[in-house]
């Protein structure tokens, strides 16, 4: 069996009396899309911010491909292998596409103490600009500013951004968020087109995306994980319906 | 290259062209005071680009650049009190000495941002500031009177030595920030300012590029201040003064922060004023002309407020004649 992208092994974080992790054990395998739910205020994204290196657990461990990154910062993170959206669009505001690319281009080859010559008009970043743009389709906008751009597309060109260090685990944090139904729709395509080849960990609220997109859902209430499963095995499970789907009855 | 050079900063190359010829005007109208003026406006516009790869390319409001040129100056000052002429050695002690004071102030001020970042340069400063006013044996507050530096093969005390010394330094100086605000660590240094979260997440370390982007600024401080101090033949604590550190971000709020050309713009304009509008209030309105502030400041207010970008924002909007901002 293979090493687990993203290993949480009883994870704890509080704050003041307030359990926000409370020992949470979670593996995320690679290729898989990993949805993690929960109501508001669950925690979700106090777990995430621990996994990127924004808070550090007080107790627990967290592994990615098998080696413990708790003490990792957030730079460090990132060249490890984890790639991430934020919940708030998060670009580079004055920059065109292009040259959003660009820098995570540069960021890449971690060639970036250079002084002299030009990076915007060099050819090898450019093309390496453009194929990253191209994994979400938008090469054809590639000189428009980020400032112009719709709000959906500024969420497509942050989850190119994320895939650009060739990441391997990406975290994306409520990409739907304030996103309209057309580019919900666009959004859900391009990241199921990934399936297979990039290991994701979906923070969503938008259920029908979850399980349309997911091949596991965990499931946190509370701060602590409460069901992981198969989408009919979460679907089906008595105390997620109760705890968060809301029972029928 | 070059060419490519010349086509994006087309407002610079004017500058330093204009530069470069002025001389020959000041000689046929015989108005020699004139290139003391613009020897004075390149040299605090050279501090204000360095200052602006923090500050407009960056987006780090440092408020206590004026220390650099302060140690610059004194560099030359106290070499030539233990007798040491040589001015290529008093440059190179300036580029040294302000290097590593950039690293450890950048160091440790560049953990903080926003309006602890701009207190805690200004503290700095000030520091600096009253180390050199508690130097009795160099003058202290009275400051140090000294030669102009003895730079090898340039004689300065013949004509125009000096001033073409200034400019060639301007000009290697405008040449090569124009090349390292397009390369990589330019580029990620204007998306920091853009967006620091983005680019750690990206897998870079902001703050290196900061620190490094600090150093830099801080040594061409450095340098501007050890030629002031053959310009001025004196160096004394007030070429450090606080309000000093203010005049170089005035000069580059005026000029336009995000363009190349924006500090000699604002330099230009700013100490023009400064030279001539107390003489032309006497004439105009002579009850004034002793607080010409009155007049200066409102007139820096009304650039800020409704020349979005400064002087070069407002000749962009205007004419859209390809002055480029340094991003691209």
């Amino acid at each position: 069996m293979t090493k687990p992208v993203l290993e949480l092994r009883g994870i704890q974080k509080h704050f003041g009396a307030l359990k926000a992790t409370d020992n949470v054990t979670l593996k995320v395998e690679k290729g898989e899309i990993h949805a993690l739910i929960g109501p508001n205020g669950a925690g979700k994204t106090t777990l995430i911010s621990q996994i990127f290196g924004d808070l550090v657990p007080d107790l627990g461990e967290i592994l990615l491909d098998g080696n413990i990154i708790n003490n990792a910062s957030v730079s460090d993170r990132a060249l490890l292998g984890i790639g991430r959206s934020f919940q708030i669009s998060n670009v580079l505001m004055d920059f065109s596409v292009l040259e959003n690319a660009i820098v995570a281009k540069i960021s890449q080859t971690r060639e970036t103490f250079r002084f002299f010559r030009p990076a915007f008009s060099d050819p090898r970043l450019i093309d390496g600009g453009l194929s990253i743009l191209k994994k979400v389709g938008m090469e054809h906008m590639s000189n428009r500013k980020v400032s112009d751009l719709a709000h959906g597309e500024r969420r497509l060109l942050e989850l190119a951004l994320a895939l650009a260090m060739e990441p391997l685990l990406v975290l994306l944090d409520e990409p739907m968020a304030g996103a309209g139904p057309v580019d919900t729709i666009s959004m859900t395509k391009v990241i199921a087109a990934l399936k297979g080849d990039t290991t994701i960990l979906l923070i969503e609220h938008d259920m029908d995306v979850v399980f349309e997109l997911a091949d596991r859902i965990s499931v946190l209430v509370e701060g602590a994980l409460i069901a992981s499963g198969r989408p009919d095995e979460i679907s089906n499970d008595k105390l997620v319906r109760e705890a968060y789907l809301g029972s029928d009855e | 290259m070059i060419l490519d050079l010349l086509k994006k900063f087309t407002t610079l190359w004017v500058i330093l062209v204009l530069f470069a010829i002025f001389p020959i005007f000041t000689n046929l109208l015989d108005l020699p005071f004139w290139n003391d003026v613009v020897m004075r406006i390149m040299l605090l516009g050279m501090a204000a680009m360095g200052l602006n790869i923090v500050f407009g390319f960056g987006g780090m409001v440092s408020f206590g650049h004026a220390a650099f040129m302060g140690i610059g100056a004194y560099c030359a000052g106290i070499s030539q009190y233990y007798g040491i002429d040589n001015g290529w050695y008093q440059l190179l002690l300036s580029v040294l000495i302000c290097g590593v004071l950039g690293v450890v102030i950048g160091f440790l001020a560049l953990r903080t941002s926003g309006i602890y970042f701009i207190m805690i340069t200004l503290a700095f400063a000030q520091m600096l500031y009253f180390f050199v006013v508690s130097l009795e044996q160099f003058g202290g507050d009275d400051g140090l009177i000294m030669d102009r530096s003895d730079f090898i093969f340039i004689d300065l005390y013949e004509p125009l030595r000096l001033y073409y010394l200034i400019f060639f330094t301007l000009a290697i100086v405008s040449i090569m920030l124009m090349l390292l605000i397009r390369s990589r660590f330019g580029v990620i240094l204007q998306a920091i300012k853009s967006n620091e979260n983005r680019v750690e997440a990206m897998g870079l370390n902001p703050l290196k590029f900061k620190i490094t982007g600090y150093v830099i600024s801080a040594i061409i401080c450095g340098i501007s201040g050890c030629l002031f101090a053959s310009w001025q033949e004196f160096v004394s604590p007030d070429i450090m003064h606080w309000t000093r550190s203010g005049d170089l971000m005035i000069i580059i709020i005026l000029g336009g922060l995000t363009y190349l050309a924006g500090p000699l713009v604002g330099a230009i304009v700013f100490l023009l004023l400064e030279e001539f509008l107390p003489d032309l209030l006497h004439i105009i309105m002579p009850s004034i002309a002793e607080n010409w502030m009155v007049i200066f400041g409102p007139l820096l207010i009304v650039v800020v407020l409704f020349g979005k970008g400064g002087l070069m924002g407002v000749l962009d909007a205007r004419f859209k004649i390809g002055f480029n901002k340094v991003k691209t």
